[in-house]
């Protein structure tokens, strides 16, 4: 069967960057293409490039999920999709008609073979984890971190007893040593929030509430036992240990519809951080994928899909992060539910708050709001106004002044928002920063 | 002072410095009191995080502002997607332009989520035949989206905003008044010319020079007075303008300088001489003095006032050995009859071509194709805007084909390129495919065709998507 085609929005945003979506743009014409193939759930062609002889890219989309293509192409790029793969996807979305129906060279089709193979055999061949020495492992890296933050509270206390005032003039290094020492401690969350402090310097309340969190880490690990199983999660999440993906995995999931409603990214020195965030009635699932030193991420669910899909949430009191279980399906997408005022959406945020203090941003649908360009940019409905970060010209050119409802993070500072809601389909959003 | 201000206080100076603030009789500075450490570090720290947090979780919005007023609603139906799904493609190519006038063509507008990234580039673009093609597709959406945003604001000038906008916001919003209503262009140039700028001048007699036409005679008192004016570009600005209106006085004193060169009599000195820029010294019968006059004078007023025909004309030109300067004055003035007549003396002059009969300028564009003179062909067919018809477009093919750079023979290659290239832009989009290259075409060659090959399928699918017929 040929694969109904992705639509142009979702290919671009399996992009790895904004680079390789703009040359796949340029080389989706029919014209590059001397051979264009859609044999069963798969396509093909060759592109003319630089080279003498054509590349020849491959895409397999008899994967899980048609939004989750895997890709192959002879060209020397390192990109995963390459813009050859994209331009490709972009073709089918747009020129369904010149695709034929020819089988692919053997290269391809070994390719296509060895996946089919490897997708029918079952994966879980992990090897049974030794109980003692993970346990010998666990306590080990506790004590580091004990270690670690016992070391951040005495500097913490040393910040305060010779005053805050005095802290703009430390040396930057002294606040990258410390983060450091926690880097070690295997802390990297609380490391993270050290990095933070010198943005706040120029804003002594801000730095004071940054340090009391900070604070906060180091009192309750000591008496962590005294803990719930789930407000010991989020103390784990926010010092920066990573999720038990097979303890997560093996514990129960929500099958439900789920509907992709935005992404973001986030870089911080060399890691970036891709926030997929899911709705599914009053559920919202966050799914996170990393990427080191401008390595690609991952192929992502591209927003506005609707997913058949089991959600397994990690561990935590306000269940957030979260993972997928098996196959994710599309499916018929559900009318959203109505948005939140902006009063509501900060009691929600208000209300996460209150049971998991160190929790960074929530996501909520919220509308309609009306969108007031200015320094910052402002969302504002019946019940007041919030700032939202940067500009974004996309979202006034669809709401023409006239209100609009958005899926947003709300981070306690701004809003930003992930996409739109615009003539009943979601429309994924790109921030402009003002830099 | 509240307690966490007092909190924040001695934060800043250090507890050092200070005792630990006593809290208030409120609700949260109660809780407060409750959270103690054994040292006042500890417990500010954990009194502060308790405020923080309490102020974070208990935040509410901001009391609302100002909001703008809506966009007006939409006048002009939405382009389709079909050819709306072209704009990522091309934007940022030399095909946006066309992409452009066939939405104009259409009566479209631009998608609103398509919008952002075409005022984008138009705002950053250095091509001055973006802004005047934006406009019709902007849509009211567009325009108000424009002048929200300070870096495209002068993409939609507001036209009670002369004063704020800039040279280049003048410029365009004389520019669409001119197409709108022409007299009240006029009017305006007569009102402001003379307080505007050195370049905002330059622009707007640019413009004007650019869509010229006869109906503009009764600017000529303002042209008049510029051309004493201090600045030598708005000097000849206007003088090429005045030249260009048939009835203008410094014609009708450039026609009667050069009867009276021609009767015998040299011109006597005049007070017109230096404004109408004739060369010094005047009033000698230098070739000079002839050429400036042939050059200049628009050929209308020549032909009536020596009463004769542009043949005539041409072979007294020859007679004073002065055809270059006369050839120069039909480009000006775009006099095809004239160019007609001087294409009999001068056949392969390019620019006489372009305004000479358009059968005379196909004869040429064969006769190059035929003599496979691909240097003359670029000159010929570089001013020539496309689409070209489809016969021109599958002889250039043709052309293209039979001349391509082979490993034996790859003088041309440069040109061989340059002219494929204009070909993909400017060639009639159905032309048929000329088949594959030979064997022995340089390596590169089948890249150069198979992107030329690209570009005309990518055209015909805009066209097909646009609606427009094959004509």
């Amino acid at each position: 069967m040929t694969p109904t085609p992705l639509t142009a929005d979702a290919v671009l945003a399996l992009a790895p960057d904004a680079a390789s979506a703009q040359a796949a743009r340029r080389l989706a014409a029919p014209g590059n293409w001397p051979t264009l193939n859609a044999p069963a759930s798969s396509l093909w062609g060759e592109c003319q490039g630089s080279g003498r002889t054509p590349y020849l890219t491959g895409v397999d989309l008899s994967g899980p999920a048609p939004t989750t293509p895997a890709f192959k192409c002879s060209c020397p790029s390192r990109k995963l999709p390459c813009k050859h793969a994209l331009a490709l996807l972009l073709l089918h979305a747009t020129h369904a008609d010149s695709f034929g129906q020819a089988a692919p060279p053997q290269s391809l089709q070994t390719w296509l073979d060895g996946r089919a193979a490897r997708a029918a055999t079952t994966t879980p061949v992990t090897a049974a984890p030794d109980p003692a020495a993970q346990a010998k492992r666990r306590a080990a890296r506790e004590k580091k971190v004990s270690l670690g933050l016992d070391q951040l509270q005495t500097f913490l206390k040393d910040l305060i007893r010779d005053g805050l005032a005095h802290a703009t003039a430390r040396p930057y290094s002294d606040w990258d040593t410390q983060a450091a020492r926690l880097v070690d401690a295997q802390a990297p969350g609380a490391a993270r929030l050290v990095r933070q402090i010198p943005d706040h310097l120029s804003d002594p309340a801000a730095l004071l509430a940054h340090l009391g969190r900070l604070y906060l880490l180091t009192e309750a690990w000591p008496r962590r036992d005294t803990l719930s199983g789930a407000q010991q999660a989020d103390l784990r999440a926010a010092l920066g240990f990573p999720i038990d993906s097979a303890g997560v995995l093996a514990g129960s999931g929500l099958q439900a519809r789920w509907q992709v409603m935005g992404q973001s990214v986030t870089e911080e020195d060399t890691l970036s951080t891709r926030r997929t965030w899911l709705t599914s009635g009053d559920h919202t699932a966050l799914l996170l994928d990393f990427s080191a030193a401008g390595r690609p991420f991952p192929p992502a669910l591209p927003p506005g899909v609707t997913l058949q899909a089991e959600v397994c949430h990690a561990p935590g009191t306000v269940p957030q992060r979260a993972l997928l279980r098996g196959e994710a399906t599309p499916t018929r997408p559900e009318a959203p539910p109505p948005g939140l005022t902006l009063d509501a959406l900060l009691d929600r945020h208000g209300a996460a708050l209150a049971l998991n203090p160190w929790l960074e941003r929530t996501a909520h649908l919220t509308g309609p709001l009306h969108i007031v360009p200015g320094d910052p940019w402002h969302a504002q409905d019946h019940t007041g106004r919030l700032p939202m970060s940067g500009r974004n010209p996309t979202l006034l050119a669809l709401s023409g002044g006239h209100p609009v409802t958005l899926y947003a993070e709300w981070n306690g500072e701004t809003l930003t928002p992930l996409s739109a809601l615009h003539a009943g389909t979601l429309h994924p959003l790109r921030a402009v920063s003002d830099a | 002072m509240n307690h966490p201000d007092a909190l924040l206080a001695l934060a800043l100076i250090g507890t050092a410095r200070g005792p630990l603030p006593t809290p208030g009789p409120d609700a949260l500075a109660g809780a407060a009191a409750q959270v103690t450490r054994p040292d006042p570090e500890g417990t500010l720290l954990a009194r502060a995080a308790l405020h923080a947090l309490a102020h974070a979780a208990g935040r509410r919005p901001d009391p609302p502002g100002d909001q703008p007023d809506p966009a007006p609603p939409e006048t002009l139906p939405e382009l389709p997607a079909r050819a709306a799904r072209h704009l990522p493609t091309v934007i940022r190519t030399p095909l946006l332009n066309e992409w452009l006038t066939l939405c104009a063509q259409g009566g479209w507008r631009v998608p609103h989520a398509l919008l952002p990234d075409l005022l984008d580039h138009a705002a950053t673009s250095y091509n001055s035949h973006l802004r005047p093609l934006l406009t019709p597709v902007l849509g009211e959406r567009g325009h108000w989206l424009a002048r929200l945003h300070p870096d495209w604001a002068s993409l939609s000038p507001n036209p009670d905003s002369w004063e704020a906008t800039t040279p280049a916001g003048r410029e365009d919003l004389w520019r669409r008044l001119r197409e709108h209503d022409p007299q009240a262009a006029r009017e305006l140039l007569q009102r402001r010319l003379d307080s505007e700028r050195a370049d905002t001048r330059r622009r707007l007699l640019t413009a004007l020079l650019d869509t010229l036409t006869d109906d503009d005679h009764p600017l000529e008192p303002l042209l008049d007075t510029l051309t004493t004016d201090r600045s030598a570009d708005t000097r000849t600005q206007a003088c090429a303008a005045l030249h260009r209106l048939p009835r203008s006085a410094q014609n009708a004193r450039n026609a009667a300088r050069l009867a009276a060169l021609f009767g015998g009599t040299p011109p006597t000195p005049d007070d017109h001489a230096t404004r109408d820029g004739l060369p010094d010294p005047p009033g000698q019968n230098t070739p000079a003095l002839l050429a400036h006059l042939l050059a200049h004078t628009h050929p209308d007023t020549l032909l009536t006032a020596l009463n004769t025909t542009p043949a005539a004309l041409t072979a007294l030109a020859r007679q004073h050995d002065q055809l270059q300067p006369l050839a120069q004055n039909a480009v000006t003035t775009h006099h095809t009859p004239l160019a007609a007549a001087l294409l009999t003396e001068l056949p392969t002059h390019p620019q006489l071509l372009q305004v000479g009969p358009p059968e005379t300028l196909a004869a040429a564009h064969t006769q190059a194709m035929n003599d496979r003179d691909l240097e003359r062909l670029l000159t010929l067919l570089d001013p020539h805007p496309g689409p070209w018809t489809p016969d021109l477009s599958a002889a250039l093919l043709t052309t293209l084909h039979a001349t391509c750079p082979t490993r034996h023979h790859a003088a041309h290659t440069h040109r061989w390129e340059q002219l494929a290239e204009l070909a993909a832009t400017r060639a009639h989009p159905h032309t048929l495919h000329p088949g594959p290259l030979p064997d022995d075409a340089t390596e590169w060659a089948p890249q150069t065709m198979g992107k030329l090959q690209a570009t005309l399928d990518l055209r015909q699918q805009l066209w097909t998507d646009f609606g427009k017929e094959r004509g």
